[in-house]
């Protein structure tokens, strides 16, 4: 009994390995062009912004290297911000109209 | 030949005189003839519910049918049924062909029924239908309420329908023959009042009724097809019902059909200055007068220089609690093109009126036409946004269509520039980059603003619900209503922003650029759609918080559908009215 569970801890413990292991991209590789999608696309600027320290954790997006980037892809960059700045200024003002009907 | 045996025909370009019994020509001799009336029933249909009653007070047997583009259902009760007479209400031009296949299949069915069609577009067309459509034995020009019946009676005593006013058919050689029009009714208090029997109002959370206090409209727009109908008739361009009369059939809905909701189904409601004030103020006034104040709302739809805050204030006292407006353009010369002698300022008086009282309004809306600039465009999107950028209201957009009877059809017709068949009429924009523009708004916005999962709908209807005037109707709190305005203020910037940006890069890229590479227009269609998406989900949470609260306490729920045809009409630019 004692054996499996020794083995049994140390399939596990294998297991996490991997996982991280196969999460782990070497820092000095960006993603490929190719995986540039627009149904992603909007997500990197929207992801927590990384903080430097302790460095990276596993499954961590890696940074954005714009200059990959075409023209269209900058532009459309600018409008995705766009989108969210309508969403942040709506919202604001909404709340400035509750603060003052509560005032 | 068995002689017409009918009371009052009524000769070519004659007018009807009312009667004791009305102005419907009563059968006399001969067996009563069975009607089955098809046609879509969103919001009632009150054509086909007006025809229905006069058909009955003939003297005849009527019902109505559902139209359905798949026809097994209505050939085989056609075939059950048996009916004399079947009568399609065609009221969108570019069903035309559909209407033409259902009709092929009743024929291929072995019906032989005297198969007639009425409405707008064939009263306009009636050569290019009858022609087309090979099945169909005549068309009932314009308003239809007497030629029906008079149709009717001829069928029964077997007489010759031939010679009757406002009926066009097919002659030997193949073309049409129209005979001279009819007259249109002047006193619609004559007519017998819409039969509503077989609409199931009860068990509704907010039951909702169409109801008519007048037709037609006199101002000219270049796109529109309502002054030409009632034009071509001769007759008064608005006639007027007796606001008791109107009223009587509000307090018989309400008391007898548990009615409390109204839609006025008027071209325009306020039409013809101070004369339909008044009209319109007895109407509010007589509703307060029975006691029926906060009791009841209803919509109305106008143009934008009609909105005077008296008028309205008259009018919310009777109950009135949402507006419609033929806003169309928010560049001066767009209105100037479409003769709606109107400017832009005027729209957003209007706004500003209706919004200090408190009142829900929507609108249609043509972002482009066949003289559109980029320009006019750059201005009828600014426009938008400053109109309803607040989420006040939802903004829809199409193109404006050259329909059977504009003058837009006219004048396009003159130019050269009308394409397309005669059932699906079509142009193409001076510009050539306009037409690849509007390509990429119809692909963009096809579900926000044209189908009934788009945003344009499911915002429409609940911003009305959100201020709808029924005290102890409405479950929305003022924190709801900005929950939902704060949606439909994201929803409308954020469509400005991407069709100005769509704009622009259109402008200043060269078109054979564009015709090659698509990645930004397709890039910035995603960002759109993702955010409607996301504005949908934001949308279907508030909906369930509302729903949770008006479900212990009814059994069943307000259809939606008054604010949009359930099908995929609309990518051909109808505007919703």
């Amino acid at each position: 009994m004692a054996t499996e569970k020794s083995l049994a801890d140390l399939a596990a413990r294998l297991e996490r390995l991997e996982a991280i292991l196969i999460h782990r991209i070497p820092p000095n590789v960006d993603p490929s062009p190719d995986d540039w999608r627009w149904g992603g696309f909007g997500s990197w600027w929207q992801r927590p912004i990384p903080v430097p320290f302790p460095g990276p954790n596993p499954g961590d997006p890696v940074p954005i290297d714009i200059s990959r980037f075409s023209r269209a892809q900058l532009e459309l960059s600018l409008e995705s911000i766009k989108a969210q700045r309508i969403r942040l200024d709506a919202l604001e003002g909404m709340i400035k109209n509750q603060l003052k009907a509560t005032k | 030949m068995i002689p017409i045996r009918i009371e009052q025909p009524a000769s070519a370009g004659s007018s009807v005189a009312a009667t004791d019994g009305g102005v419907i020509p009563r059968l006399v001799g001969g067996p009563p003839q069975r009607v089955l009336l098809i046609g879509f029933q969103d919001q009632d249909n009150l054509g086909l519910r007006y025809l229905m009653s006069s058909v009955r007070a003939a003297g005849h047997e009527a019902d109505i049918a559902t139209y359905e583009s798949e026809p097994a259902t209505l050939v085989s009760r056609v075939l059950r049924e048996r009916p004399e007479l079947i009568g399609f209400s065609l009221i969108f031009q570019y069903m035309a062909p559909d209407f033409g296949r259902v009709i092929a299949a009743l024929r291929e069915a072995g019906v032989r029924a005297h198969i007639t069609v009425g409405g707008h577009y064939p009263s306009f067309d009636y050569a290019e239908v009858l022609t087309r459509i090979p099945g169909l034995d005549s068309v009932v020009r314009y308003e239809g309420e007497v030629t029906l019946c008079e149709l009717l009676n001829c069928l029964a005593n077997g007489a010759d329908w031939r010679k009757l006013a406002g009926l066009a058919y097919r002659v030997s050689d193949g073309g049409a023959h129209s005979n001279p029009l009819r007259h249109s009714v002047d006193d619609l208090d004559e007519l017998p009042l819409p039969d509503r029997t077989s609409i199931a109002y009860e068990g509704h959370l907010f039951p909702t009724a169409s109801i008519l206090g007048s037709r037609g409209c006199p101002w000219n727009c270049s796109f529109c097809s309502i002054r030409p109908f009632y034009e071509n008739q001769g007759g008064k361009l608005r006639r007027l019902r007796r606001p008791e009369r109107v009223v009587d059939e509000m307090q018989e809905l309400f008391e007898k059909r548990g009615v409390s909701t109204f839609l006025f189904q008027d071209d325009d409601f306020l039409a013809t200055g101070h004369r339909a004030r008044e009209w319109a103020g007895t109407i509010a006034d007589q509703i307060v007068k029975r006691g029926y104040a906060e009791r009841i709302a209803f919509k109305i739809s106008c143009r934008s220089d009609e909105i005077e805050e008296g008028c309205i204030r008259r009018l919310m006292a009777g109950g009135l609690t949402h507006v419609y407006m033929g806003v169309e353009s928010g560049d001066e010369d767009g209105l100037l093109n479409m003769n709606k002698m109107i400017k832009p300022d005027t729209h957003l008086r209007a706004g500003r009126v209706l919004k200090s009282l408190g009142l829900s309004f929507d609108f249609g809306f043509m972002l482009m036409d066949p003289n559109s600039t980029f320009e006019s465009i750059r201005n009828n999107i600014d426009f938008l946004e400053q109109f309803v950028g607040d989420g006040w209201s939802v903004a829809p957009f199409c193109r404006m269509l050259p329909y059977a009877g504009t003058p837009l059809r006219k004048s396009l017709e003159e130019q050269g520039r009308l394409l397309g068949s005669s059932f699906e009429p079509d142009y193409r924009f001076l510009d050539p980059k306009l037409d690849l523009f509007y390509d990429w708004m119809l692909a963009t916005f096809h579900t926000r603003n044209f189908t009934t999962e788009g945003l344009c709908h499911l915002l429409r209807y609940s911003l009305f619900e959100a201020r709808l005037r029924l005290p102890g109707a409405n479950p929305t709190t003022d924190g709801d209503r900005a929950t939902l305005q704060l949606i439909a203020s994201i929803c409308n910037r954020t469509a400005c922003n991407t069709l100005r940006s769509a704009l622009e890069h259109i402008e200043r890229t060269p078109f054979a650029d564009l015709e090659n590479d698509r990645e930004f227009l397709t890039g910035l269609m995603a960002i759109e759609q993702r955010e409607e998406e996301r504005l949908t989900c934001e949308y279907q949470a508030y909906r369930q918080l509302i729903d949770a609260r008006l479900r212990p306490t009814t059994n069943g729920g307000f259809d939606r559908t008054w604010t949009h045809w359930q099908r995929a009409e609309e990518p051909a630019g109808i505007s919703i009215a």
